[in-house]
């Protein structure tokens, strides 16, 4: 993931996931930026309007499909594998990251 | 007695939401599927589906209160947890003969992953913390694995259908999908999302049932769809293939997916209602889109919705009345030729039903009252609930309910109509053509001629929504007179 200057001469927040599929942009302006800053900082004050929100939430589809995209090109999710693993990620109280792998032997 | 079902079908029922009418519909899907007869019906209205019944998977999710605290107890000792949980489950479970959890042990190898895993899921639950039963509780449609059917389940009896939450809309719209042609489309679209068993969230959720688990559920039979084609079900077959073969993560796409049916479900059941009144003017709704000061838009999109609300209520009287039109109706001369007949078409009156009517005349008064009574108990709340459900009417700064849309159904219109990007007056023309949406002047001119409003209250009203939009990151504007509506997801590009 970088910040570069795009075609335009526009900053975008550029997402690469793999060799094999296209990048997802996330065009920068002083509002997003701003938003975004205050959201790592972790306070997000009400006069955002919901526009930038919105944006985000259609950033992380994108990126979604992308992903979706990826793993029938690269051929990933191995759908014959017999362990099920899962990365659960929660906030804890403190609004840091509780991060656990969660394994599963099933085998159909 | 047989009206509602007549103008209707078996059944348009308001306890069941947008949302579980989505999931019966998926259960009867899927059941079908297994039997090799996906969207197909032979002959009409013989559906018979056997959907599944999954009561070890439900009754870990759902009715499992004992797990947090034997975690808390024994989350050094995961022998003992397994132990003491076993024993609480076959205890408090329900629905299961012989119930045995043992094959979870070797699948989790901590029971902490294990409560991690209910955990998960039960997150997913559709339409989150609710009040209802343990047994009707649905969680998300990751894949096939997590279709069951809403039952009743009480301890030591078998589990039954009450038709409590699936009330036979779902089964319904199923139907109407059939008979729309494109369920070969549909099929396509649904088996690598909600109907994919090797996705890894179903498979997750397939690990929480026995390899051989039994299925007490039997087959369902008695939807009744009356009409066999509809344009209506062409237009719910085409706005759900534009959603779905459009951008959207598979996954995302659901909501809208409800949404979009829940309004054309109440399109269907206004439309029944007009056609018995014989009013085939075009159906449509004013919709208001939420200022802060009231405006003359927001009382047009009150009487909008009263008029909507108050209709299937007239049409079960026309429909009777209607009967006195009939040559058989006038050959009867007395009483018990006009009981039989009633009986004969309507199955009304049962046998022991009614105070004695003193004529045929008063019969039909009495029939209409009964149909009424009858009607109020759960058809006639349909529009309102379901209008409700979908965001399409609110109480928000009124106290009258009114057509006034939330962003989602918003969202879910454009994400729905818009390929890429359209004109925004464009917009507003295609939701008037589409559903009779009555938002901007331009759709508003009957109501302007006739006088009751002036053309400005609904240019107002069309530029609040352009603001809506905007502020949904949905529309974009290019100068004083040119917005575009902009659909994040949309394929087709620009000509």
């Amino acid at each position: 993931m970088q910040i570069r200057m795009n075609a335009n001469g526009k900053l975008v927040i550029e997402v690469k996931l793999s060799a094999s599929v296209a990048t997802v942009d996330l065009p920068l302006q002083l509002v997003r930026y701003e938003f975004l800053s205050r959201v790592a900082e972790g306070a997000l004050p009400g006069s955002f309007s919901r526009e930038c929100y919105e944006d985000i939430l259609g950033f992380k589809s994108k990126l979604l499909k992308r992903l979706e995209e990826r793993r029938t090109i690269d051929e990933e999710e191995s759908e014959n594998d017999s362990d099920l693993s899962f990365r659960i990620i929660r906030l804890n109280p403190d609004g840091l990251i509780d991060d656990r792998i969660v394994e599963v032997n099933f085998d159909e | 007695m047989w009206v509602d079902e007549a103008i209707w079908g078996h059944r348009l029922y308001n306890e069941q939401t947008p949302w579980l009418c989505f999931m019966e519909f998926l259960n009867v899907l899927q059941a079908e599927l297994d039997e090799g007869r996906a969207f197909l019906e032979d002959i009409p209205n013989n559906l018979a589906y056997v959907p599944k019944s999954r009561l070890h998977l439900r009754n870990i999710l759902f009715n499992n209160p004992q797990l947090p605290v034997i975690a808390r107890t024994y989350s050094n000792d995961d022998k003992e947890a397994w132990s003491k949980w076993q024993e609480a489950i076959i205890k408090g479970q329900s629905g299961i003969d012989n119930a045995d959890f043992a094959y979870l042990e070797k699948r989790f190898p901590k029971f902490e992953h294990f409560v991690s895993v209910v955990q998960f899921l039960r997150e997913t639950t559709i339409e989150g913390e609710n009040n209802k039963r343990w047994s009707s509780q649905f969680i998300f449609p990751y894949g096939p694995n997590c279709l069951y059917e809403d039952l009743n389940v009480k301890e030591n009896k078998s589990p039954t259908n009450d038709r409590r939450f699936f009330g036979r809309t779902g089964e319904m719209l199923y139907l109407m999908l059939v008979r729309s042609g494109r369920g070969p489309q549909l099929l396509v679209n649904f088996q690598e999302s909600v109907l994919n068993k090797k996705n890894k969230f179903n498979r997750l959720v397939a690990s929480l049932e026995p390899k051989d688990s039994m299925n007490s559920s039997t087959a369902r039979l008695g939807v009744y769809l009356p009409y066999l084609e509809l344009p209506e079900y062409q237009e719910l077959a085409g706005d759900w293939l534009s959603l779905l073969e459009s951008n959207i993560p598979k996954y995302d796409v659901i909501p809208h997916l409800v949404n979009i049916m829940g309004l054309h479900m109440i399109i269907y059941s206004l439309n029944r209602a007009k056609d018995v009144l014989e009013d085939d003017t075009k159906l449509t709704f004013v919709l208001e889109i939420v200022s802060p000061k009231k405006t003359i838009v927001r009382e047009l999109s009150s009487d909008s919705f009263t008029e909507h609300n108050n209709m299937s209520r007239r049409a079960v009287e026309a429909y009777i009345r209607n009967v006195e039109q009939t040559e058989e109706w006038e050959k009867v001369t007395d009483l018990s030729e006009a009981t039989s007949l009633l009986a004969l078409k309507y199955e009304w009156p049962q046998e022991n039903g009614i105070d004695s009517a003193n004529s045929p005349e008063d019969l039909i008064n009495k029939f209409i009252s009964a149909a009424i009574n009858r009607h109020k108990q759960h058809v006639d709340k349909f529009h309102g609930t379901w209008g409700k459900e979908i965001g399409l009417a609110s109480r928000r700064g009124a106290r009258r309910l009114r057509y006034a849309p939330q962003d989602m159904l918003l969202k879910s219109l454009v994400l729905c109509v818009v390929p890429k990007r359209m004109e925004f007056q464009d917009f507003l023309d295609k939701l008037y053509e589409k559903y009779g949406f009555i938002i901007g002047d331009k759709q508003a001119l009957e109501l302007t001629e006739a006088g009751r409003a002036d053309l400005e209250a609904f240019s107002d009203n069309a530029r609040r929504l352009e603001q809506r939009l905007a502020s949904m990151g949905l529309l974009r504007r290019l100068s004083d007179a040119c917005a575009y509506v902009e659909n994040p997801f949309g394929i087709q590009e620009e000509v």
